[in-house]
Order: C-alpha cells, then structure tokens, then sequence
C-alpha cells in the first residue's frame, strides 16, 4: 500500500488540484497575466507631431533636473579610525546568549557587523538545541528592528521621563502598601531564576505583592498529572533515540510543541540512510494534520477528545498481553471497561493491529507521547501505557523540567478579578505579558481593569493590555538584555546584550529593581547586570567547585553562553494509582471539537508583527498572511462548504467569524484553528491579520482550554480570500496524465525494500547522454544534497535564508499572485486519499544546473556559470525580460516586480533602523531584477578569502550555508563535490539519491535522498 | 502692442518654470539633508558582553 511506486501514483497538493478544478488548470497554464501577451499595434496609439514631442521633452527635462535631489544621500560618512576596541570593520564577531522568543530558551550565538546585531543561530555548545534554533528564533532578529518598537515611556499616551515614571511609581507603590491594597503583577511563563529572585526581593520590599503567571503556551496538564503520577511537576525528557516505536497522541512534539529542537534531533538519530538503516517507527494519532502527522508511518485520525478513551483502550488491549506494573482488582475493572473494538471501524483494524502488535513487541524499547494542548486525563492515561509497556527506561531523569513559578490557577485568577471589581487592587504590572488579549473573555479582566487605580504595562510594542493602562513603559529587546535562564536540569544558560539599547528602553527586571530601592535616582542601566553575577556567584559559580575566582568563571560562561551543571540522575519511581478508579470512560462529544494550537510562526501572537514571520507558508497548507478554521473533506462537504468561504464557528456562548480551509487529513468531527493572530493592537504588519480564537475558550476551558468540545458551525455570507502559495511553481504537467508518475519529482521506497535491494531505486534509471563534450570542473564544485528522510518541514531554512541574503517581505497581495521572495520553499505533495492522505516535503531552491536553461536565454548575460559550479547572477546587468525565469523547469527564480521595501506597507520597512538587519554581504536588490539562491556564494568567498590568507586549501566541510546551518536536523548537506572527503561527496554517492527532473539532462547540482517510510511487509506487498 | 512669438513665449515659460522649481526644490533638498540627520540611528556595543573567540 504504501511502496513507493503507489505512492508516487498520484501526486497532488490541493483537493483543487486532485479533483482537476478548472480554476486551478487556468492558472497553471496561464503564466502571464491577461492582457501581457497580446498583440501589440502601433498604428491604434494616439498621433503627437515631432515638434510637440521635442518641447515637451525638453520642458520635462528641466523640470526633472531642477526636482532631483540627493535623494541617496545617506549623510556624513565618517572615517572608522575612531572605533570601538571590539569592532573591525568587514568583519564579524559572534556573541553566545539566550533566545527569549518562547519559553524553551534555546541557546543562541548572534552575528554583528559593525555593532549591529544581522543574524541568529543556535549556540553549537548548547546541550539542548545543539547549535539549532526554530523559525521563529531565525526570525526574530527582526523584532529588533521594528519600526513600531515603543521609544519612550508613556503616560495616559503622553511621553514622560523615565525619572518621573519611577518617582511617581515609586510612590503609588508605598502609598498602595500602606493602605493594605494589592500590588499584582501579571508575567507569562518564567524561565529565569535570577527574575524570580527579583520578584521576592519585590515581594519583601512591597508585602501586599502577589504574583500571578498565565501562558497559553505551557506544559501545566503534563506537569499536573506527572505529579498526581509520581509526585513531583518536574517531568524528564524522552530518550526518543532509543525507541524503536513512537506514538504522538496529537503532539506535534518534532515541530512545534516542548522541546522540538531537540526532539527533532533525536528522532532523525533514527532516521538514517548512511550506514547501516536502523528506522524507528512513528505512529501518530491526531484529529488535525500536524508536522509531525506528516512524518509518520502510520497516521490514524482520532479527534482530540476522544484521545483519552483511545489511549485507555490500548492500556486494557496491552494489559492483557503483559503488564510491566499490577493492576489491583478495582483498577483492572476499571480499565477493563474500555474497548479498543470502538475505535477499529473508525481507524481501521489493520493500522490498530500494526499499532498494537509493534508496540508488545518493542516492550520498553518504545514511547507514547502526549501533547501539551491535551488535557490531565489524557497525560494520566499514557504514563499509565508507559508503565504497563515498561518504557520508564527511556526517561530522561538527567534533563528535567524545571518549573521556575507554577501557572495561576483559575482561582487565582477569580480572586484577582474580584479584588480587581472591589477596588481592592491599586497597582496592576503586566509584566512583559498581555492578559487582554489571552485571558479567557469570561473572567472580564479587561472590563475590571478600569476599577484600578495605576496600570502599568512592560512591553516591547504596543498590545492590548497597553492600550488599557496609564503606563506603558519600553522594553528593551531580548538582544539588548541581561538575562539567564533554567529550563532543564542541568543545564543553566545565560543571556547578555550584543548591543546596547537603540532607544529610550529599559530592562524590566532593571525598572523594578529601581523601585525597588525606592529611589528614581538609584537608577543605573547597570543594576540587573550586578545583580545577576551576584546571583550567579551564590548560585551557579559555588556548584561548579572551580579553582578559578567568581569573575573569570562568569566571563568564561558568558562566553560560551550555557554552563552545565552536575546533575544526578534520579530513579524513576513507582507509579501511584490512587488516581485511576476516579477516571471513567469519557462521554462522546456528540458536536465537533474545536482544537486550538500555537501558530507555527507566529506563536501565540508575540510574532504577529515579524513580516518574515506573516510570510513564510505554513508547513501543511502553505497559507501565508491568515489563520483559518481547517475542515476534513467529509466535514466541509456535509456543511457544504469551500475554501474561503465564512463560518461562524459557537462554542457554548461565545461565537467567532473564520475563514474555511479544506485540509486533507483530518478527523471529521475536529476544527483545527491557530491562535496568535487578530491582533488589534500592534504594528502596521500585524494589524487586523487573521481571527483571534481565544475569544471562544471561557474560564470553565481554564485547564483544557485548547479542547473545546460540543462546537458548531454554520455558513455565513460573503468569503475571504486565503493565500497559499501550494498551487504556485508546479513541477508537475497536467497537460500529459502519466507525466508525473515518470517524472518522479518525489521518489520514494520502503525501509523493507530498501533493505532486501539497496538499489531497487536506479532499478529503471535511463542512461542520459549530452551531444555536446561536457565540461569538466577542476577545482571545487559546489553542490547540495537534501535528506528527504529527515526533512520535517519545519522551514527554518526559509526563515534562515531570509535573514541571511536581506529577502524582502512582499505581503499579501503580493503573495497571491505568486511574488514571494523565498529563495528556497518547501513543497508538501500529497498521495492516497483525501481523507487518509500521505504527506511528502521536498525543500526546492535553485539546483545550479551544470546544463542551466536559464543561461542560455539571458539576452543580456546576466546570468553564468561560475567556475566552480555556482549559477551566478549579475543583477546590474539584469534588465528584467524575465526569459530565465520562464525557462527554468524549478520555479526557483525570484523576479523584483517592485522595489518591496517601498512597495509593502507604505514603505514600513524602508527606513534607517531596519535598514541595519540587512547583511553587509549580499546585494539589497531593487526592483526589475531576477534574483534566486547563490548558495550563500558570501559564505563561500568568505570562507575562501580566509584559507587563501592561511596559505591553505578549504576544508571538505568548510563552507556552511545559512539553510544547512539553520536545519535542525541536519538535512542539508553542503560542500565541494569535487573533495572525496566531503560528505556532500559521499551523499551523492548514495544508492537513494535522484535529481528532480534528471531527464532533462540540465545537471542539477542538488542531490535529493529518497524518503523509506517504514511501514509493515504486509502493506509492501 | 508687441506680440510675444510662440518661439519666444516658450523659452520665457520654460525659463519661467525652472527657476521657480529651483527655488522650491533647493530648499527642500536642504531641509531633507538635516531630516535625515536627525533619522540617525545610534548603536553602540555594550562594554560588559563578551566576544566569542573561537569562530563556529
């Protein structure tokens, strides 16, 4: 069923597109727009005499020379000779500290040119991510440069001096103290022990404080129910290299949810094809379509609140085979109330029995995995299967969680809002957080809030809770900020400022410390970095028993950015049960489910501002620029609705208006929505873009609030329109059927028949031959190998190559015609069926064909081949014919229909400040050139520039482009073909590798390793 | 009463046009210059972080 040639029957990448739309065959055949290819006839223009035409040219030319002005001029330049001791001009320097984007805190290391921070990647010496970070943490470097960033501390929208603000504070605070009223300060998740410190040492100085902590994004069910299990909310991490079986219970744990980096990186451990093939495989049970959904082996649909009967029915169906733990006899009649025959018509009884023959057999050689958004009930039941199958081993007790300030409960939170009503509340501090927007609606804090007497908000930009307040106060961004933090055990990462703040901001730890000392004038931008060695120092340097002293033990960590601490392993106890008599088989959910997850890009809204962000297609449906509400096939045929079209989506009593997208692959009874976007406070960028979701979870959702069960949904007037840039650059040719069957853009096999013949994918290769002598390249020869077996999607790649080669963000509209700027894209195809649908990922970009067609149609030159492989392009002689583009069977070729710095947003990102993300490196193309991958040519000339001045040839592995480096699991291979050591070389030589479209003998230089799904010999054959 | 030559009136016109347009656009070019001044946006390094010596 699933051998490569049936899955290669038939490729598709829309229900569109499968079901033959005629919407979707005119726009693959129709390149041009209308009107572009007409016929052109001189003799229908309007007559003009000479004598007209030469005065009024003559006229215009004055008029324009008397209108020209410097308009590049830029200022003075001044001569460097007075720079700082750290900066070498053309050179970079590279600073290690901590990423604040989420609450994983991924160690970073931040390139600077000239003092200006212009890319982020992952610290290779952090033990977590391991030198890889996320496309949000590529991205962020962006937020830096934000136009809209908040400069000046407001008061009731007025600027006021930071030395008023703390005075006035400073005595609202006193005075709040005195009249026993409550000082509440709201913040997201902590990772920091060194702000919780600041906090009690708030708390001391300020006694009627209370702190209170709410993220959407959090592990609290895990953390909730590990407790309940074994006593304590500090879970371990998943050995995930060591299983041979991997169940997802809807977790998206390789893309988006816990820590993915370094889920990603274990799990593609078992995922290799160099050397000896030792596949795990991933079963994954979800109701929406995932990342992760589209990497495993076998998919099964079950909506998310039918998860926890699912899961106690495998623990009964397992329990009887073998049970690694005793059941007493009222848990085993408890257990034994559940059936797994429920779920076989729906699932189907072959991939059940797969699921639960492979998971008797790899007895503690497997996990199940549950995801964050599910709730206690669910977490309880799959510790349970872990135990019955004896999976404890594959804890890791090394690396645990660690939980800084536990989330509020939502009797806190009734609390706050009733003392908020009464008056009983006199300073309120959104500390970096915005509860306006993300607190369920029913709790009307946001109505409460005007019933108290100073608010304040920290925050970067403007949000809701800003708008609200009478101080808003600028932060500093993460990379203007001292900061440490401690997400697992172990590991103690440390974050400092590679620039010091642009505009008038403060840290806020730094703004509280102030008040803290109760006086405006104790203030020094200096204070949270003294107070943080000093935390340091009692802290961290005494475990570490070093024979150095305190300060050159801090400087050695703030340069490798991350210290690793002593940890011993703890022993995994036994489980208790006391809970499992009180969980019962779960009611069926007769309406739909609405499932709320994390945008892949956006997060929960703190990105809604990131143009690079907005842009980048998301990993399954490639919607850019919108959220939607995703529907199964069935769903949207019964509703009878399409893409587009509007529905009103209820749940209990509140009701939200979304846009629909037919998403192959779901459950039917579930409604997969992405929260983080309708922002309404924020920049230009993010403004108005999508539907906020959060608006249907009330406060009884407090603790499952990412399931909400008995929804319904009903079609309304009028459509919107959702942009997906799926059906752009098409390979494949509708024009002759079998076309894609032959071509083989994807190609893949079966880990069985890889194993029985190595070979089996060359077995019908056709021998090509060239009429003319090719050439032969003497020196290095660049070239690219793509794993597709470790390929997840996840477009870190994407958002890398935008921050390195200076991409432009073209917007929506843009975008709907097909104008993005990606050099590289990752196209998702899918084959079976529409309900049951099999995912695959090929990152595209340009292939620099040994044989390119674009060469030899450039009438002007602008395009060649350089001598060690490389397509060059030459965009001051590019005069935009557009020929190349045209000609080249990939799509990859980018065209500037506009200068889209001025032409996005009203010229949003053309000004001085975001001008300095742009790398020095690479051109800033304007409008009217083709641009397209150059194989960070910069990084080769660099990396050659610096062995022609050690007197010594490059290295085989040299030269890392921005995609390969940004790839966290390693998919991307760079390097000289031509060098027998490099592992370029050798991936080339291996038996799975393909080019795409090799039959037209153009010679891509980017070598494809085919995707083996590991699925059983009964659906092989 | 001298009549004006439509040769004559054009050059006067023209003239006419490009010094007034000089007059207007010489001291918003000036104006922009100082504008672009006051847009400068000043970096600095921190003096206290530390430098990665060894490249990745």
């Amino acid at each position: 069923m699933n051998d490569s040639s049936k899955t290669n029957n038939v490729l598709w990448k829309s229900i569109e597109g499968l079901n033959n739309d005629p919407n979707i065959q005119k726009m693959k055949e129709d390149e041009f727009l209308d009107g572009v290819t007409e016929d052109f006839h001189p003799n229908q223009l309007s007559g003009i005499s000479r004598r007209k035409f030469l005065a009024l040219l003559s006229a215009s030319a004055a008029i324009t020379a008397t209108a020209c002005t410097d308009y590049q001029d830029k200022g003075e330049i001044i001569p460097y000779n007075k720079r700082p001791q750290e900066v070498l001009p053309g050179t970079e320097n590279l600073y290690a500290s901590t990423c604040n984007g989420c609450s994983l805190s991924c160690g970073i290391l931040v390139k600077t040119r000239e003092g200006r921070p212009i890319k982020i990647d992952g610290n290779p010496d952090h033990p977590i991510n391991e030198g890889k970070i996320c496309t949000k943490g590529q991205a962020s470097i962006l937020n830096l440069y934000d136009p809209e960033r908040l400069k000046e501390p407001l008061f009731n929208n007025r600027k006021i001096s930071w030395n008023d603000v703390d005075k006035n504070i400073i005595e609202v605070l006193e005075s709040a103290v005195q009249k026993g009223k409550e000082i509440a300060i709201l913040t997201g998740e902590l990772t920091s022990p060194t702000t919780k410190k600041v906090f009690d040492k708030f708390s001391e100085k300020y006694p009627t404080t209370k702190i209170y902590s709410y993220s959407t994004i959090n592990q609290s069910t895990r953390s909730k129910a590990w407790f309940e299990c074994y006593g304590s909310y500090e879970f371990p991490s998943i050995k995930f290299d060591e299983a041979n079986v991997i169940l997802a219970i809807d977790s998206d744990f390789l893309v988006n949810e816990d820590s993915y980096l370094e889920n990603m990186r274990l799990f593609t451990k078992r995922r290799e094809v160099v050397g000896k093939t030792d596949f795990n495989r991933l079963y994954v049970a979800e109701g929406r379509m995932s990342a992760t959904g589209m990497m495993a082996d076998y998919r099964i649909r079950v909506s998310p609140d039918e998860q926890y009967n699912f899961v106690m029915s495998l623990v009964n169906e397992l329990s009887k085979k073998g049970s690694n733990i005793e059941f007493d006899p009222v848990t085993k009649s408890m257990v034994s109330s559940f059936s797994i025959n429920n779920f076989s018509k729906k699932i189907g009884k072959e991939k059940l029995n797969y699921l639960i023959d492979d998971l008797n057999k790899s007895r503690g050689k497997s996990i199940v995995y549950a995801g964050s958004t599910l709730s206690k009930e669910v977490h309880l039941a799959v510790n349970l299967l872990n135990e019955v199958l004896g999976n404890s081993n594959l804890y890791n007790y090394l690396n645990e969680s660690v939980v800084i300030l536990p989330q509020s409960s939502r009797e806190d939170f009734d609390r706050l809002i009733d003392s908020m009503k009464n008056g009983n509340v006199d300073v309120l501090i959104h500390f970096g957080s915005d509860p306006v927007f993300y607190l369920p609606y029913d709790f009307e804090y946001q109505s409460s809030i005007s019933r108290v007497k100073t608010v304040i908000s920290l925050s970067e930009s403007l949000n809701e809770s800003c708008s609200l307040s009478h101080y808003v106060l600028p932060l500093n961004n993460q990379l203007e900020c001292w900061g440490d933090s401690f997400v697992q055990t172990g590991v103690y990462g440390l974050q400092q400022p590679v620039i010091s703040p642009i505009f008038n901001t403060r840290q806020k730890e730094s703004i509280l410390l102030t008040w803290i000392s109760g006086s405006s004038s104790n203030f020094s931008s200096d204070n949270y970095h003294k107070f943080l060695i000093e935390n340091f120092t009692q802290t961290v340097y005494t475990k570490l028993n070093s024979f150095s002293d305190a300060k050159r033990v801090w400087l050695s960590s703030l340069h490798d950015g991350v210290v690793t601490l002593k940890n011993v392993e703890k022993l995994h106890k036994k489980i208790s049960q006391s809970w499992i008599p009180l969980l019962k088989l779960a009611k069926e959910n007769s309406g739909l489910t609405v499932h709320l997850t994390e945008s892949y890009f956006i997060g929960d809204g703190y990105f809604a501002n990131n143009g690079w962000l907005q842009e980048v297609p998301h990993p399954i449906t490639k919607v850019t620029w919108d959220n939607y509400a995703a529907l199964s096939p069935l769903t949207a045929k019964k509703f009878n609705l399409k893409n587009d079209d509007i529905i009103e989506v209820s749940v209990s009593n509140s009701k939200i208006k979304i846009p629909v997208f037919v998403q192959p692959g779901l459950s039917d009874k579930t409604i997969n929505i992405e929260y983080g976007y309708g922002r309404k406070v924020i920049g230009d960028v993010g403004k108005d873009i999508g539907i906020n979701p959060l608006q249907l979870i009330s406060k009884n959702h407090f603790e499952t609030k990412n399931i909400l069960t008995n929804a319904s949904i009903n079609k309304i007037d009028g459509t919107h329109k959702l942009v997906t840039t799926q059906e752009h650059h098409s390979l494949d040719d509708t024009f002759v059927k079998d076309f894609h069957k032959i071509r083989k853009i994807i190609q893949e096999g079966t880990v069985e028949k890889y194993q029985k013949d190595p070979k089996f994918l060359h077995e019908h290769k056709h021998e090509l031959f060239s009429i003319t002598n090719e050439h032969t390249y003497s020196g290095n020869k660049w070239a690219m190998a793509i794993d597709l077996n470790k390929c997840t999607s996840c477009a870190a790649c994407v958002a890398s190559c935008n921050v390195e080669n200076n991409i432009p963000v073209v917007g929506k509209d843009q975008v709907g015609k097909g104008r993005e700027m990606h050099w590289i894209r990752i196209d998702r195809y899918f084959s079976g069926s529409p309900e049951d649908p099999i995912a695959s990922n090929q990152p595209m970009l340009c292939q620099h064909c040994d044989n390119a067609p674009c060469e030899n149609v450039c009438p002007v030159n602008a395009t060649n081949h350089s001598p060690d492989g490389l397509n060059q392009m030459v965009y001051n002689r590019c005069v935009g014919t557009r020929y190349c583009s045209n000609n080249c069977p990939y799509k990859v070729r980018r065209y500037n229909f506009f200068d889209f710095r001025d032409h996005f947003a009203d010229e949003y990102y053309q000004n001085n400040l975001t001008a300095l993300v742009n790398n020095p490196e690479v051109t800033v193309r304007s409008r009217g050139v083709m641009e397209k991958c150059t194989f960070c040519v910069q990084r080769i000339m660099d990396v050659r520039s610096t062995a022609i001045n050690e007197g010594r040839e490059i290295s085989p592995n040299e030269v890392v482009t921005a995609c390969q480096q940004a790839c966290p699991t390693n998919a991307i291979t760079f390097g000289d073909a031509n060098n027998p050591d490099s592992n370029v070389a050798k991936l080339r030589n291996h038996n799975l590798t393909y080019h795409v479209l090799e039959e037209l003998n153009i010679k891509p230089n980017v070598t494809y390793i085919a995707k083996l799904r590991n699925t059983h010999s009964e659906d092989n054959s | 009463m001298n009549k004006l030559g439509r040769k004559k009136f054009f050059t006067v016109t023209s003239k006419g046009i490009f010094f007034t347009l000089l007059g207007i656009t010489l001291p918003i070019k000036f104006l922009y210059s100082k504008n672009i001044q006051k847009n400068k946006i000043n970096i600095a390094v921190n003096p206290d972080a530390v430098k990665r010596m060894n490249k990745v």
